[in-house]
């Protein structure tokens, strides 16, 4: 009986290793197709005046919440953004630090009667400032929401253009991320979002808020940071924009148009990761609706964030994703395997919900049970060895296919040293690091069965970026 | 429990364990070495474009300047292979965008010599989205007239970008004959950016562009019509003004009187306007309000000032920005307007308005 027991969970693990490999060396294949066809456009696209003549004017939402230390930096990089038309609306959440007042004295801010429709609900706003320096800046200052979503939804009540997009305060864009951001959007009319790869700041140079050399961190977590980006952007997005299922447009940069965001009701104040939550709800609002629409992605490096390099900041941030991954696939449930939801339904929801949400559950119970029934003796040490290793390499896998992806689309790590680096980073990063991310993982799994709500987050800032 | 060893009955599995831990070691290896040989190959491609870019370079200069005596080298003397055909396009194109005049025309020249344009036509015939758009893009700067119907064919491609390169490259083919492909397709293209379709016509010229533009609102539906009147700024003043009035006088869509107000030119078009700033129609009295403020007449302050205690926020908004630019009231005048408004929005709005002007000056 016990023997038979240990056979079929034996299976149970196998298959479900294999499934979420083959599932993510799938993603990978799409992706390498996508991704070669995008560059060679790319490469005969970039300086085409076909491109940069055609724009499309982009609003940048900066929602900031006691960002004192790097707001103006930050703003006056973004104003220096190359693209021919665009606004930078900053939404100041009703900070307890002097935020306002920098940006007030930094851009010569004066209070204007701005008079705006709340076309997405939000907290109140108090004032509204424009610069007499720049004429493309605008300030919301607002009371508190508690979260990044109200700020973002104040951002596009108050902003002009047909497009927006929610930057973080401290992101680092790179000077032409808007023109290849809004390139969804020129190759196909149905477009209603679009985003980008996100990069890891931490070991780079920055100059003015922008990113003036390209390195690899020294801190061990952020540099294994740099792999999961380059997994998560590289196959994790780019393997799901053919089939039209990117169920992620990351926070931290994502170009939307501004009547899809109004259509849907803008960010969820409730949500905990409001930028899945709100990809999620188009996708389930588009197909309620039967229209049709188009999530484009760019493996392009759009934007530079600072990873976390200490144990607690980056424990409360994958808690917190998870958490926010739970809720935001159960506030859209109509989207399982639902027959109006194509491969949304039948692709992309079933593959977060078993590999991504449950995923942690069935790692946990795995070895769990491998180490009992080592112990008791029902299986040997070197069988649990077998199925430790299997795991493991399978991981390397992937995490040295994300690498090639890297070198075969945007290479940004340029130097041997920094090849062998990271991986070096793809080795090492499964001797302690992946189970720890299975361990806040499951913690915010257990936090969104039991409802417990998350506020704005501030993560301490890595030493090795700061401005020059 | 009983010791289940490597021979047991559950040796298939670990069996299956030790295939896929070997298969994903093995495919590990591979995808390192694969990652070195994209990097060694990389470097060779950037050092080939850069050799490719500088032999093109100084050609493409001599062709543009003039230069040797204004003789143009041939594909005997200069083959174009078709490894360095991408990078030779890019950098044409780009100059070629820059020039006009007699340089262009050497340009266009060296290009005929070199086999260009038999090339940017198999480029346009390809899928490939890329390729197309340089093909499509090249021959428009060629002005290529046996194209034509090629590029034609082009603007009703799905990809927007496609498209309107294609209508780009057909003005600068023909644009007499462009005018008349386009005008129609702007109508049911709304997902080609308005400022780009207006650059686009505007290159044609308003003698060109009147007429067909006309016809084409004429004939077209309501809401094609109205889409259409955005443009009608690119007609001569009188081709204008007669669009204008004959939908101002004639036509009942609220879209389409909203367009007219939008493009009306003159009080000569206007016999409705005390009927329009109080249509039902809310956008119809924000035209009707900017259209006023366009006009700048000061016997029109009293219709504004009813249309800043408006309902509708942007009424309110156009009224009070009419009302502020109105170039015989002064800022005092204007003061004392907003004390006498009963309604609170009326004097919000205008005190936005104020402030607005202050900032401008």
């Amino acid at each position: 009986m016990s023997a038979t027991v240990v056979q079929v969970v034996e299976w149970v693990f196998l298959a479900y290793f294999v499934g979420i490999n083959l599932a993510y060396l799938g993603q990978n294949l799409v992706a390498v197709r996508t991704i070669r066809r995008y560059v060679r456009g790319a490469a005969i696209d970039d300086d085409d005046p076909a491109y940069s003549s055609v724009h499309l004017p982009i609003s940048l939402v900066v929602p900031a919440y006691n960002e004192s230390t790097s707001i103006v930096t930050s703003i006056k990089a973004l104003l220096q953004l190359e693209y021919p038309d665009f606004e930078v609306v900053v939404v100041n959440d009703g900070s307890k630090d002097d935020t306002l007042e920098k940006l007030i004295r930094a851009f010569e801010l004066y209070p204007y009667p701005e008079a705006y429709r709340n076309q997405v609900p939000c907290k109140p706003v108090k004032a509204t400032y424009r610069s007499a320096r720049y004429r493309n800046l605008r300030v919301v200052d607002k009371v508190n929401g508690g979260c990044k979503a109200d700020a973002s939804n104040a951002g596009i009540n108050i902003c002009r253009y047909p497009l927006v997009t929610v930057v973080d305060a401290d992101g680092i864009l790179q000077r032409d991320s808007l023109k290849r951001a809004v390139r969804p959007f020129l190759d196909r009319a149905d477009t209603v979002a679009a985003g980008g790869a996100i990069r890891i700041a931490n070991g780079c140079r920055l100059r003015d808020g922008f990113l003036e050399e390209v390195g690899l961190p020294r801190n061990f977590l952020a540099l294994v940071q740099v792999i999961e980006y380059l997994r998560a952007f590289l196959f994790g997005r780019m393997g799901w924009e053919p089939l039209g299922a990117v169920m992620i447009v990351s926070g931290a940069f994502g170009v939307f148009r501004r009547t899809t965001l109004i259509e849907v009701g803008g960010y969820d104040p409730n949500a905990v990761g409001e930028d899945m939550e709100l990809v999620t709800r188009i996708h389930r609002k588009m197909r309620q609706q039967r229209r049709p629409y188009h999530i484009g992605f760019i493996p392009d490096p759009v934007c530079w964030t600072d990873a976390p390099e200490s144990l607690k900041d980056l424990a409360s941030q994958r808690t917190r994703w998870h958490h926010g991954l739970g809720q935001a696939l159960m506030l859209n449930k109509w989207l399982i395997f639902n027959p109006r939801g194509g491969t949304v339904s039948w692709l992309a929801i079933p593959f977060y919900l078993i590999f991504e949400l449950l995923g942690p559950v069935l790692e946990t119970i795995g070895a769990i049970f491998f180490v009992t029934a080592a112990l008791f003796g029902a299986i040997s040490w070197p069988e649990a060895g077998i199925f430790l290793l299997m795991s493991l390499s399978l991981g390397m896998l992937l995490s040295i296919s994300a690498i090639m992806l890297e070198e075969f689309s945007f290479p940004m790590y340029r130097k041997p040293r920094e090849l062998a680096k990271l991986y070096g980073a793809a080795l090492l990063e499964n001797f302690g690091y992946r189970q720890l991310t299975v361990w806040w993982r499951l913690k915010g799994f257990f936090r969104w069965i039991l409802r417990r709500r998350h506020k704005w987050e501030t993560i301490t800032r890595s030493a090795s970026v700061g401005s020059g | 429990m009983p010791d289940l060893a490597f021979a047991s009955a559950s040796s298939a599995a670990v069996s299956a364990a030790i295939w896929a831990t070997v298969a994903s070691l093995s495919a590990s290896l591979l995808l390192l070495l694969y990652t070195l040989e994209l990097r060694f190959r990389r470097r060779q491609g950037e050092r080939h474009r850069a050799r490719v870019m500088e032999r093109w370079r100084s050609i493409i200069a001599a062709a543009v300047t003039g230069a040797e005596g204004g003789a143009l080298p041939t594909a005997a003397s200069h083959p174009l292979p078709r490894a360095e055909r991408a990078e030779f396009l890019k950098l044409w194109n780009l100059t070629r965008n820059m020039v006009e005049g007699a340089a262009a025309e050497r340009l266009i020249e060296l290009a005929g010599r070199l086999g260009v344009p038999e090339a940017a036509r198999g480029d346009a015939r390809q899928k490939r989205s890329a390729a197309r758009l340089v093909g499509i893009r090249t021959l428009g700067h060629l002005r290529d007239l046996p194209s034509f119907a090629l590029v034609q064919a082009a603007i009703d491609d799905d990809n927007p970008l496609i498209s309107i390169t294609a209508a780009e490259a057909l003005i600068e083919i023909d644009p007499a004959r462009a005018v008349d492909a386009l005008i129609p397709r702007v109508a049911s293209r709304r997902d080609w950016p308005r400022t780009h379709v207006f650059r686009i016509l505007q290159k044609a010229g308003s003698t060109l562009v009147g007429e067909p533009l006309y016809r084409a609102i004429r004939t077209a539906a309501d809401t094609d019509a109205a889409h259409l009147l955005q443009f009608a700024e690119l007609a001569e003043f009188d081709v204008r003004d007669a669009i204008c009035a004959e939908i101002l006088a004639s036509r009942e869509e609220p879209e389409l009187i909203a367009a007219a107000l939008k493009a009306a030119s003159g009080y000569s078009q206007m016999p409705r306007l005390d009927e329009l700033v109080q249509h039902p129609a809310w956008y119809i009295r924000m035209q009707a309000a900017r259209f006023i403020g366009r006009m700048g007449r000061a016997e029109d302050v009293g219709r504004l000032e009813k249309l800043l205690a408006d309902s509708e926020w942007w009424v309110r908004y156009r009224a009070a920005r009419a009302l502020v630019r109105l170039p015989r009231l002064d800022r005092a005048e204007i003061e004392r307007i907003r004390e006498r408004q009963q309604d609170p929005y009326a004097r919000d709005i205008l005190g936005q308005a104020i402030v607005e002007a202050g900032s401008r000056q």
